[in-house]
């Protein structure tokens, strides 16, 4: 096994609720990503997959608090022990980032040259007009602008959002980072846009060998793009692995229950009851047992971390019982 | 008679600066009682448009949209309300369709204060309770607020909303758009019971054709306010004949990792130049010659399925294709 490119162990984000509470985002996330490789981080609302992303390269927001865990990226130790300023130098040039809403994500007085700019100078890398001016078009080119002089000139507002989050993958991809974060790329686009921009991505990930997390709530694009998936709920991961193994045999009533619910092929979806616990009054057990159609009394205690025999893991205690290695 | 039928419905909007838009251009379509039609497009192809004229929300520039036989926009306000006691309509977003000041149940009434008059507040609430208990939420919902219950909780509770004064017909605008996966099955399914003992007629308004494949029995694709085709939903998800259907389709991405997706249908030879009145040509993967300087008609592609587009290879049927 390659050493890994990142390796998550034990995040814990909060975020300030009414009353001097906190909301419990994120419960002690632990996952790691080889070079390389394409990990879609699944969940509904609520799971905490974009908080998880966003704690990595810090920009929570809303008062988020990282309050335990570690994330190392090889060659830079734990990023969540860096400052601001150290953060910084490796958004953009170490990890690329593309957001939900990529006309919001460009400076509304800036055009797209400027953009540019910034992005280059930010990282100590000056070049001269002409140089940023070829490099700017060139890789708009790379991620198929058509006209990139007129897009070069443009305003986030004249941009389509289809074109704007074009832009925004060129920005993310032009220091060549080793580490590519996508959180829900396509929302809000129209499904063939959507489609486009996710091969777009994913091509351009596979052809510079980024390893890549791609954080969604769709179970296609999961299956689709990525090898392996960590499933979120709760803020806690439920499961996680191959996306073949864990699509096929899912080891975790939850991931069944979510794999039910598709309506793809005629077949009748099987509803899963219930909502999301309250994460300001987090439960002690397993988050998801209320709505759990195969809990029985064990599951009032957390559940363990089970090593599943083909691979990855499930917390569940009926998974120790019926998937586990060894 | 259809319940509902939309013939060369035009609309047009003015925008800022006096520009004019073109929503919609000469709609056909009908809708049979107690059958669900699907309308199928992305953002700007005038679906949500269709769901407001056939409300009586808007009245459209020239054609007609009738509801029971009656042409909306030949009839005066009143006759107009009447007609509209028997229709309803559920949102994409359950939160911002309900009254955050009123409880759950003053938010469901609202159909019965406006049409029922005669009901006693009693009545009312009875009523209601029956409404929550078909949409399978517990009656002590009703005194609750909107902003305590789940997404999926009020999608449930507009739903009771919807079918309180037990119209005839529901325009269901998006309806489980903004809910989670494990949700929508659950909404969809109560949607699809509600119409076989309420003997509703739907309006499916929807950009996910997995969804419109689970509800409806006909489908119509739309593409910037122009019908690119309509036929029976099976027919239509499994061999579209549009290029927009197909690459609609074609942009589906299976939960099966096994299933392999297909490329995206793109244009192989370059663009021909000339002028199309297709809305599609631009970015059509088939675009050709033929698509140029010719006006481009609805064919009728079998005995209930049409499209609008030049390359189309007609369907033999027993009395060959036909304009329509």
């Amino acid at each position: 096994m390659d050493e890994a490119l990142l390796e998550v162990r034990d995040l814990v984000v909060t975020y300030p609720a009414a009353a001097g509470r906190v909301v419990h985002a994120v419960n002690g996330v632990s996952f790691t990503v080889e070079p390389g490789r394409i990990c879609g981080i699944v969940g509904e609302s609520g799971s905490g997959k974009s908080t998880l992303v966003r704690a990595l390269i810090g920009i929570l927001g809303r008062g988020g608090q990282v309050t335990g865990g570690t994330s190392t990226l090889a060659g830079h130790g734990d990023l969540l022990a860096l400052d601001q300023r150290e953060l910084r130098a490796i958004r953009g040039a170490e990890i690329g980032y593309i957001g939900q809403n990529p006309v919001g994500s460009l400076h509304p007085i800036m055009t797209v040259e400027d953009h540019f700019r910034e992005m280059v100078r930010a990282h100590g890398r000056y070049s001269g007009a002409g140089a940023l001016r070829r490099t700017a078009l060139q890789a708009l080119a790379d991620v198929q602008i058509p006209e990139s002089e007129r897009v070069l000139h443009s305003h986030a507002h004249e941009l389509s959002g289809g074109m704007a989050q074009r832009v925004v993958i060129a920005l993310a991809l032009l220091l060549h980072p080793r580490l590519l974060i996508a959180d829900e790329p396509t929302t809000g686009l129209d499904l063939t846009i959507q489609r486009q921009i996710l091969d777009l991505i994913l091509d351009r990930a596979r052809s510079e060998q980024l390893t890549m997390l791609l954080v969604t709530h769709d179970l296609g694009a999961i299956a689709q793009y990525c090898e392996q998936v960590v499933v979120m709920y709760a803020g806690k991961v439920m499961e996680s692995g191959a996306v073949d193994r864990v699509f096929s045999k899912p080891a975790h009533p939850y991931t069944e229950a979510l794999m039910g619910s598709v309506f793809e092929g005629g077949a009748e979806p099987r509803p899963l009851a219930g909502r999301l616990p309250s994460l300001v009054d987090y439960p002690t057990g397993c988050p998801f047992q209320p709505r759990c159609p195969r809990a029985f009394d064990k599951c009032a205690k957390p559940p363990p971390e089970v090593a599943i025999a083909t691979g990855g893991t499930a917390a569940c205690f009926l998974a120790e019982a019926t998937h586990a290695a060894g | 008679m259809p319940l509902v039928e939309l013939d060369q419905v035009e609309k047009t909007f003015r925008v800022q600066g006096g520009h004019v838009v073109t929503a919609l251009r000469r709609v056909n379509f009908h809708i049979e009682r107690g059958e669900t039609v699907a309308l199928i497009g992305e953002s700007g192809s005038g679906k949500s448009t269709i769901g407001k004229l056939v409300l009586g929300l808007l009245r459209p520039d020239s054609g007609a949209v009738r509801f029971d036989g009656h042409d909306l926009s030949k009839l005066s306000a009143s006759e107009v309300r009447r007609l509209r006691r028997r229709m309803q309509v559920v949102f994409q977003q359950p939160y911002e369709s309900m009254n955050p000041v009123l409880t759950i149940g003053e938010n469901i009434e609202e159909p019965l204060v406006n049409y029922e008059r005669q009901l006693s507040s009693r009545q009312r609430s009875n009523k209601v309770a029956e409404a929550l208990d078909h949409v399978g939420l517990p009656a002590n919902y009703a005194d609750r607020e909107p902003s305590e219950l789940s997404g999926g909780e009020l999608q449930r509770a507009a739903i009771a909303r919807a079918i309180i004064n037990r119209p005839e017909m529901i325009v269901l605008d998006e309806p489980t758009s903004s809910l989670d996966l494990s949700v929508r099955a659950s909404v969809l399914l109560l949607l699809r019971d509600l119409q076989r003992e309420l003997q509703l007629t739907y309006l499916f308004i929807s950009h996910d054709i997995t969804t419109v494949s689970f509800v409806s029995r006909r489908v119509v694709v739309l593409y910037m306010g122009v019908v690119v085709e309509e036929g029976p939903q099976d027919q239509v998800m499994t061999a579209p004949s549009h290029p927009y259907t197909q690459m609609l389709l074609g942009a589906f991405l299976s939960t099966s990792p096994s299933k392999r997706r297909p490329p995206m249908l793109a244009r192989e030879e370059p663009a021909p130049s000339g002028h199309s009145e297709c809305v599609f040509f631009p970015r059509c993967w088939r675009a050709a010659e033929v698509c140029t300087g010719r006006p481009i008609e609805l064919l009728r592609i079998g005995s209930d399925r049409s499209a609008r587009c030049a390359r189309l290879e007609p369907a033999a049927t027993e009395t060959g294709p036909a304009l329509v």
